[in-house]
């Protein structure tokens, strides 16, 4: 078995990268796959999301980056999926390595070694355009884009398709997006609906699984320290983060699960507006 | 089962003027001192090494300086004059390894002006 690589990625913060990563990856662990998730954010939300005090995680991503410790030994076991802790020093990283020449590969070449160990490997990028970044980009195979369905959102999709293109001229010219992840979506604001029409129009990325809907108990699920899939709490935005998981795995996804999703064909023709009025 | 017959329908959504000035990638104009500062690789962000070099194992190609180059010639190492190439430990990659090694751009332009 050799993992494959995911980075999720979009420059523009708040759109639900660290949601994502987790649910997707905990959906996966699920379905019976072996999953580490590596938190390349500085704010450690995804550490902090596993229940985890980023500060009192030692070892951590940075001292992996120092050289005080491999990536191996930084591996935390939580119940749900294997996790790679940050912190806070992980922000001096970009310091240490700028003046580093194949800065931009050490997390490959740290996560080498572990592929054979792993199905899928989630890379949780930061929300910025930085070293570590590059890193998370140059180590992935696939790029996971959640885009929250508003204009700035959109713009931040723009920006990271361009880095995307930079990446595969200069760092890792196999690097495919996978597609669009739509998070935070309310289907009846007519705003979510044009962006997400748009984006996929315009940037002939597909989409991944159904949107995922806004929910309160995405914002909740922190405190508690594990995902909404491991919580088994039941919202259509865990339903959906299921529907991806098995779309990546490349199985089949019941009906039964997208309608508990909220994404019915008619739902899907009405959203992304594909039905022709006859002239 | 409803006799209405089911509407046509496309397969992809359409894109809208409205996002029109979201851009797309691919517009911007490339700068060694700007974005592409964060690649060690990228040929634009070593503009003045003085001798360039790529590894042969990972590929990577980057830029010394002439006092850099003599820092990698720290036994053991090979020199192949026929072939322009050096077996050392690669920078990059911090294997040992040939490197291919290439008058930079630099060093061009001081010897094209003593000359």
């Amino acid at each position: 078995m050799t993992a494959t690589v995911y980075a999720v990625a979009n420059q523009k913060g708040g759109v639900g990268k660290t949601t994502t990563t987790l649910n997707v990856a905990a959906a996966m662990a699920e379905l019976g796959s072996a999953v580490l998730v590596v938190d390349l954010d500085p704010q450690g939300c995804l550490t902090f999301s596993l229940g985890y005090d980023p500060d009192a995680t030692e070892p951590s991503l940075n001292d992996t980056i120092v050289g005080r410790a491999s990536l191996a030994e930084t591996i935390v076991q939580h119940g749900e999926v294997d996790v790679v802790p940050a912190n806070i020093d992980l922000a001096g990283a970009e310091v240490t390595l700028l003046s580093r020449t194949g800065r931009e590969y050490l997390l490959r070449g740290e996560l080498a070694d572990l592929l054979d160990s792993y199905d899928a490997v989630f890379i949780d990028c930061a929300p910025s355009l930085g070293v570590l970044t590059i890193n998370g980009l140059t180590a992935a195979d696939e790029v996971l884009i959640p885009v929250q369905c508003e204009t700035l959102s959109h713009r931040g999709v723009a920006q990271l398709l361009d880095t995307v293109g930079d990446v595969k001229r200069l760092t890792n010219r196999s690097l495919e997006i996978r597609g669009l992840v739509a998070t935070m979506f309310d289907p009846r604001t007519r705003h979510s609906r044009e962006v997400l029409r748009d984006l996929i129009a315009r940037y002939q990325a597909p989409l991944i699984g159904p949107p995922v809907r806004k929910s309160i108990r995405f914002a909740e699920a922190p405190t508690i320290g594990t995902s909404l899939i491991g919580a088994g709490t039941d919202v259509p935005g865990a339903a959906a983060y299921r529907a991806i998981a098995r779309e990546l795995l490349g199985l089949p996804i019941d009906q039964e699960l997208l309608d508990h999703a909220g994404w019915t064909d008619e739902q899907r023709d009405d959203v992304l507006d594909l039905s022709v009025e006859e002239v | 089962m409803s006799d209405e017959p089911s509407r046509p329908s496309r397969s992809r959504p359409a894109a809208s003027p409205t996002f029109d000035r979201v851009g797309a990638p691919g517009q911007r104009r490339r700068d060694g001192l700007g974005k592409e500062a964060l690649y060690s690789t990228a040929p634009t962000s070593a503009p003045t090494s003085q001798v360039e070099l790529r590894c042969r194992r990972c590929d990577v190609p980057f830029g010394r300086s002439v006092v850099g180059m003599a820092k990698l010639l720290k036994p053991p190492f090979l020199w192949d004059p026929v072939r322009g190439r050096l077996w050392t430990r690669c920078p990059a990659c911090g294997r040992r390894s040939w490197l291919q090694v290439r008058t930079g751009q630099a060093l061009r332009v001081l010897l094209d002006r003593s000359s």
